[in-house]
């Protein structure tokens, strides 16, 4: 089973840096989380990977050897995306049959399952269909290729709750029965946190966290209660930020003492995905905002 | 079932905790084929990896095992186990922890004896 | 020949096939309009221009077009260029072999095709002639608008398409502009140096026969100068919104 490395990947716009040097792992068989606020750069990474962009400086390497402008690389990696690449008037069973003669082989009952799921009649031409068959018309496609990477930016865009629904049960179905990597790209974090084991994200164009979505939720916690008191038990322990109100306050800590027994009037409580990615990435974002 | 990603405790613990409840209740009754890790990850869409550690936890306390080919089933005798280790725990930590509280509060034995009996006559 | 190369070579003829049949379409209205107003000696020429401005659409429009196929099914740059190389060549020999074919019917053509008249090209071996120079042209301007083609991919839409009659302007226009002149003033050629030197450099000297050789090696030069461009261009090519 390969992996896929990234090595001090870098690409500038003109004078602007989106990636800095990003360094990171992805393993064969998992489902991995990549975040990061609007203009990160995600997009941009996924599609140096892809071989749509080309880094500035540094390497992707799958099974040690450069994916850029590598056929045989390109083969095994599939990117989902919002950018309009598949001629219009195109019938999304054409599209299938395209995908087929590129990649060499197709899941077609999988994708005639899935029409059936969504709702999707593959007659239909892709022009025609709205943003959120569209997305749902690329998904289908995303799920049935034979490839060992699989990316997916932003996949539920203009899916309703019900097909968001439908898409989190298909994929997660899909990979029991074939594991292979996916990496999701999303801002619905809540909706995919259950999903993936393990998350990356994405900030001022490196990769700031790198961690296993269990091993943060083990550690993640939110401490309530007198400022007194909670700065008390959670001694010097490092902090990601404290909300006060009046005399209480809200800590939240991705490294809690847990060994520590929590005094009467204090209360600790979970963290979720979500609410940790916030309060990782409250003060980043994307590069517009330097 | 039901998930909370923001608990304490553990998505794979809250799964096996939800299949002991299901095997308690009679829900998943014994030697009867229980949903599968690929069943149970595709209708809650979680990851099945932790769906299968969930289940792991169920298998190493003796209340689930697999058939080979067919698939995982509840164990003779599972219930049994399961409410042997309830009442456990209930006199390990629920009574210690309520004898704790009425002590705390300067209820005498007698008054918490009378308590209880009162309880069970409701 | 890999399944991917097979499966981008039909997507880059498929987009082809959209100007092929354009081009198609213009040129029939030619040959109804040869056929009613007898026209033909219009036509023998016209058609000429057709078949280059065709050329040059195919690689200016129809090769940047495959691009968003290619990203979406990760096909490596090289393999792209490769693809839309094999189909500018496919379509430029049909287009020669059509072009030839209709010019070499009297009622359509007159007195014979533009080409033919003018560089003395007459039998077997003359129209040996002309499907080769026609081959040839038609792959010079296809390469010349793929350059430009892939240059201007980071350009608006509208820009883009401004651009295409530039290219007609640049490419199409003074070769008609010589032909009006000649036609128009048949004593200016002999009179003027700068004509005759612009003749003989595509091989039409005033006192000799012609020698359409010439005119090969320059479209043989062209092709190759503006392949080698349009592959440079092309292998730097990304993504963006145009594609």
């Amino acid at each position: 089973m390969s992996k896929l490395e990234f090595k001090q990947v870098t690409r500038t716009f003109g004078n602007k840096k989106v990636l800095r040097g990003v360094n990171m792992t992805w393993e064969p068989g998992q489902l991995y989380g990549l975040l990061g606020r609007n203009g990160a750069g995600k997009s941009t990474l996924m599609n140096i990977v892809n071989n749509r962009l080309f880094p500035t400086a540094g390497k992707v390497l799958l099974d040690g050897k450069s994916v850029t402008e590598n056929a045989d690389a390109q083969n095994r990696i599939f990117l989902m995306s919002a950018a309009m690449l598949y001629p219009g008037d195109s019938r999304i069973e054409q599209l299938f049959t395209l995908t087929k003669q590129m990649y060499g082989a197709f899941d077609d009952p999988l994708a005639a399952h899935l029409a059936k799921a969504f709702g999707l009649d593959p007659h239909q031409r892709f022009r025609k269909l709205s943003t959120g068959y569209r997305t749902i018309a690329k998904l289908i496609i995303a799920l049935c290729v034979p490839c060992e990477f699989v990316m997916l930016d932003e996949p539920v865009l203009g899916l309703d709750a019900n097909n968001r629904e439908i898409f989190y049960q298909e994929l997660a179905n899909t990979f029991a029965n074939k594991p292979r990597t996916f990496i999701i790209a999303s801002h619905l974090i809540e909706e995919i946190e259950n999903l993936v084991t393990h998350v990356f994200v994405l900030d001022g164009g490196t990769i700031t966290l790198d961690e296993d979505v269990a091993e943060l939720t083990a550690k993640g916690r939110v401490v309530t209660g007198p400022t007194a008191l909670v700065h008390e038990w959670l001694g010097g322990t490092c902090v990601l930020r404290e909300v006060p109100l009046g005399g209480m306050l809200t800590a939240y800590t991705l490294d809690a003492p847990l060994e520590k027994p929590v005094p009467a009037g204090v209360t600790v409580g979970g963290m979720d995905l979500q609410q940790m990615y916030l309060e990782l990435t409250r003060n980043g974002g994307g590069v517009d905002d330097d | 079932m039901k998930f909370d990603a923001s608990s304490i405790v553990p998505l794979y613990q809250q799964i096996a905790d939800q299949f002991t409840a299901g095997i308690l209740s009679g829900a998943f009754p014994e030697d009867t084929q229980i949903p599968s890790t690929t069943e149970v990850a595709r209708t809650y869409a979680i990851n099945p990896a932790t769906v299968l550690k969930g289940m792991n936890v169920l298998v190493e306390a003796g209340l689930i095992e697999k058939r080979r080919g067919i698939g995982m089933f509840v164990t003779a005798g599972a219930q049994e186990t399961l409410r042997k280790k309830r009442k456990h725990d209930f006199y390990a930590d629920r009574i210690t922890a309520l004898v704790a509280a009425a002590k705390a509060l300067d209820i005498s034995k007698a008054e918490l004896v009378a308590a209880i009996e009162e309880g069970y006559e409701q | 020949m890999t399944t991917k190369f097979r499966a981008m070579l039909r997507v880059q003829l498929q987009m082809m096939a959209i100007v092929m049949v354009g081009g198609l379409f213009g040129g029939l209205i030619f040959v109804v309009m040869s056929l009613v107003g007898g026209t033909a000696e219009v036509n023998g020429w016209s058609s000429e221009f057709i078949g280059l401005y065709m050329a040059a659409i195919l690689g200016y429009f129809a090769t940047p077009w495959a691009l968003g196929s290619a990203f979406q099914n990760g096909v490596s740059r090289k393999l792209f260029l490769q693809t839309a190389a094999v189909g500018l060549i496919v379509c430029s020999a049909l287009m020669a072999g059509f072009v030839t074919a209709v010019s070499a019917v009297p009622v359509l053509a007159g007195t014979g095709s533009f080409l033919a008249s003018v560089y003395h090209l007459t039998g077997a071996a003359g129209t040996l002639w002309c499907v080769a120079l026609r081959f040839m042209a038609y792959l010079a301007f296809a390469a010349i608008g793929a350059a430009l083609g892939f240059l201007s991919l980071p350009f608006s839409g509208k820009v883009r398409f401004a651009l295409v009659f530039g290219i007609y302007g640049l490419m199409v226009l003074p070769g008609l502009a010589l032909v009006l002149v000649m036609m128009a003033l048949p004593h200016l050629v002999t009179d003027s140096g700068m004509l005759q030197f612009l003749l003989a450099l595509v091989g039409l000297p005033l006192h000799r026969a012609p020698q359409p050789q010439i005119l090969l090696l320059i479209f043989t030069v062209l092709t190759l100068g503006f392949g080698f461009l349009a592959v440079r261009f092309g292998r730097r090519a990304e993504l963006n919104d145009r594609v």
